[in-house]
């Protein structure tokens, strides 16, 4: 039985003649979401990677027996934050290494106050919640600040989860308005056919050789409009994630896909495409069910 | 083969299009089917192509209860039925060889002995120039043929036929006729629509008159002519 060749006028209505470009435009939709989920989700795994060291800051106290109080309350709050895995503080040396840079002979043979930095390495899996980690150094010790980088990776955490939440999402729903659409397309087609599906049911065709055209139907234009659709898409991912690069969109990640969600990606017509011919299939047999 | 016990049709909610139908036809018979306008002979033989069902009595053919089957077991008694419609009905998409091809295809059918048994057809009833056009581009008899042509490619156990000869010169409606009676010698049940007084008299067959969904007959074929085949 040829591809081409359908027995019920199935290409001749307006609604079936654009089923390929609609099928085309919305799984065009669903893979871009899809790949805006699969990049906040690679961040966000890089983001974990990274996400370990995190910087306190204590202002420089007034005198030395103060500033040691600082330090040992500040330490024990953090050892005792859930999420902390480690608490170590900068040596002064490290301190001054790092400052000498910008300060140089400016620094040698004064007393410049420096702030006591501590660092503390936070269990990627369980973190502990930064902003009131802050709040509750600020109480003990005036001034006290939690790594800003930190808290802006916080931040680009929470965004690239809601990314990853609203790109899943939009991805399901773009799939599932495909399948309805579909299912709908070819309730439509088996009622404005009703002539011709009797008279192939006159020469004694059963109802799964009839759903069976439905079937092809759908599954060709499937395969043409969800290939153009997947293509495109996949194009405009290639130049999102080329610009975000040029432009440098994301400060402490790079933007990508995985390999294993490329492979996923362009499966995603594959499996529109049997997921589409199933609807037609049932959708047509149910409609005939429904005919004596 | 046929047999119809106390039957009655109706369209949805509507009232009885048929009322109290009985009939038995053996293989191989031929009847005409008579009536006024809306007296439900298309009816009665959309309901023996077991394209409607019965609301009452009982349907009985091939010796099987057509209520007691199952829409598989319906569709393969559809496939031992030929129905040639008032209204044609080709599907314009197809050319002529796949619109007479159709019931071969639905039947499990290969390529070469398809092709071979269409062309034969077509070429039988002069259809043979024109295999490749499509429905539009026929005349209203070559049309009538092809609709001919598809009802009887599988050379079916029951042959119905909805007013065949309607858009047909009488050199054509003859040799229409002649291809049914030659079917009817080999076995098939012909129970054949018509309007047509000249075509009851020039084939003297028994007569089944339906008026206002009743039954008549059927009734002897006329005597005082011969038959023309």
């Amino acid at each position: 039985m040829s591809l081409r060749r359908f027995d019920l006028p199935l290409r001749q209505s307006a609604a079936s003649r654009f089923l390929p470009w609609t099928i085309g435009g919305l799984l065009y939709l669903a893979v871009v979401a899809l790949a805006v989920a699969a990049i906040a989700d690679e961040a966000l795994r890089l983001y974990g990677l990274r996400a370990e060291l995190v910087t306190v800051s204590l202002p420089s106290a007034p005198d030395a027996r103060r500033g040691e109080q600082d330090v040992a309350q500040a330490v024990e709050i953090l050892r005792e934050t859930p999420g902390v895995t480690s608490v170590a503080l900068v040596p002064p040396e490290e301190l001054e290494a790092l400052v000498e840079p910008w300060l140089d002979d400016f620094k040698r043979g004064t007393d410049l106050p420096l702030p006591t930095l501590i660092d503390v390495i936070v269990d990627p899996r369980s973190p502990p919640d930064l902003a009131a980690l802050q709040e509750r150094l600020a109480e003990v010790v005036e001034g006290a600040t939690v790594g800003v980088e930190a808290l802006s990776r916080d931040r680009a955490e929470r965004l690239a989860a809601f990314f990853r939440a609203w790109g899943s999402g939009a991805g399901i729903v773009a799939l599932l308005g495909t399948l309805a659409l579909v299912g709908l397309i070819t309730w439509v087609s088996l009622r404005m056919n009703t002539d011709s599906v009797e008279l192939l049911r006159s020469m004694g065709a059963p109802d799964r050789y009839v759903a069976r055209q439905f079937e092809r139907h759908a599954l060709v234009s499937s395969a043409q409009g969800g290939l153009i659709g997947c293509v495109v898409a996949l194009l405009t991912v290639m130049g999102l994630l080329y610009s975000s690069r040029r432009m440098q969109v994301a400060d402490a990640v790079e933007l990508q896909i995985s390999p294993l969600d490329w492979v996923l990606l362009a499966c995603v017509p594959v499996v529109a495409a049997l997921l589409i011919t199933a609807v037609a299939r049932v959708t047509a047999l149910w409609g005939l069910a429904r005919t004596p | 083969m046929l047999r119809l016990e106390h039957v009655a049709l109706r369209y949805g909610e509507g009232p009885e299009v048929l009322r109290n139908v009985n009939l038995t036809l053996q293989r191989g018979e031929f009847v005409f089917v008579t009536g006024p306008s809306g007296a439900g002979k298309t009816s009665l033989l959309r309901m023996l192509a077991l394209l409607h069902m019965p609301a009452a009595g009982r349907l009985i053919v091939f010796n099987e209860d057509v209520a007691q089957l199952s829409r598989d077991r319906l569709a393969a008694i559809r496939r031992r039925i030929g129905m040639v419609f008032q209204d044609v009905r080709l599907l314009e998409h197809l050319s002529t060889f796949d619109n007479v091809a159709l019931p071969l295809r639905i039947n499990g059918g290969q390529g070469e002995q398809i092709g071979s048994v269409v062309a034969e057809m077509l070429g039988w009833l002069g259809l043979g120039d024109v295999v490749h056009a499509r429905p539009s581009a026929l005349s209203m008899g070559q049309r009538q043929l092809v609709s001919v042509a598809r009802a009887v490619i599988t050379r079916p156990n029951l042959l119905l036929a909805d007013e065949p000869t309607s858009n047909m010169d009488g050199k054509l409606a003859r040799r229409l006729m002649h291809l049914f009676t030659q079917l009817c010698k080999l076995g098939t049940t012909v129970l054949l629509s018509t309007h047509s007084e000249d075509l009851i008299e020039r084939y003297p067959r028994p007569i089944l008159h339906l008026a206002e969904g009743r039954l008549r007959g059927p009734t002897p074929a006329p005597s005082t002519l011969a038959a023309a085949d």
